[in-house]
């Protein structure tokens, strides 16, 4: 393995340790909120690391920028719809 | 920065330009370029402009790219510290997390800046901006702190000064 093959699968790891820790942040947090911090920003992160250590390990160019167009188009989708969760469960009174 | 005139045809044409580029490079992109889809690239990448320019016509104050751009690093920076602080708290035995709410009178003007205000604090570490009612802003902390009050008015000035850098904004 070469050391960039190397650097890219720790960061896919890294990725995937956000992911994880997101989810748990799902099952453990007590209330909507607190869930959709994990989800939003955990996710977020695993997301872009994934993206960046899948990015490392090809070298067409093409195959890059898919990669960051998925990871922009999954950070909007996911602060959009986080958003629409969390005002929808305000105006339902979960708020308090 | 020029006041809001009534939107001339050539400005419009320019925006429908810019879509049209915009479209055409996410298409090249998703069909690494091949020559036997420069066709329906090109249809697809105008019938895109077209409903654009329906569901969202072009305002006078359109955010350009290139003054989002300076803003890129910070962003980067608290998605980092957000995502590190949220995994550590999930991860943690004891569940150190103390939800509360905080409730922000914002001063800046409807529109935009309000939408960029609210997009950052929901990146900040700990913060997410459940909703706003008139000049209320809805933050919803994982940890309460007293810092967060500190971190939201802040980013509320930053906002506030690029604004100010772009032309005479409301000010009170």
């Amino acid at each position: 393995m070469t050391p960039l093959e190397i650097l890219a699968i720790g960061i896919l790891f890294a990725g995937l340790g956000f992911f994880v820790a997101g989810t748990v942040g799902m099952l453990r947090f007590p209330d909507v909120f607190s869930r959709l911090h994990a989800l939003t920003k955990a996710d977020n992160l695993g997301l872009a690391l994934i993206a960046l250590g899948t990015a490392l390990l090809t070298a067409d160019t093409s195959v890059t920028l898919k990669l960051m167009l998925i990871w922009f188009f999954v950070v909007l989708a996911s602060a959009t719809s986080g958003h629409l969760i969390a005002r929808h469960a305000l105006r339902s009174g979960q708020g308090s | 920065m020029t006041p809001a005139t009534q939107p001339t045809l050539a400005w419009r044409a320019l925006i429908a330009a810019k879509r049209f580029l915009l479209f055409a490079g996410l298409w090249l992109v998703l069909t690494s370029a091949a020559l036997d889809g420069l066709g329906f690239g090109l249809a697809a990448a105008s019938a895109a402009t077209w409903l654009s320019l329906v569901l969202m016509p072009p305002v006078s104050r359109e955010v350009s790219l290139l003054s989002v751009l300076p803003l890129v690093p910070g962003f980067i920076d608290r998605s980092i510290r957000g995502g590190f602080d949220v995994a550590w708290r999930a991860l943690h035995p004891r569940l150190p997390i103390r939800p509360a709410w905080y409730v922000h009178d914002t001063r800046l003007p409807p529109g935009g800046a309000r939408v960029a205000l609210g997009s950052i604090v929901s990146l900040l570490p700990g913060t997410l901006v459940a909703g706003s009612f008139g000049n209320r802003l809805y933050v919803h902390c994982l940890n309460a702190d007293a810092g967060i009050r500190h971190a939201v008015a802040a980013e509320e000035r930053r906002i506030a000064g690029t604004l100010k850098s772009r032309g005479p904004g409301p000010e009170r």
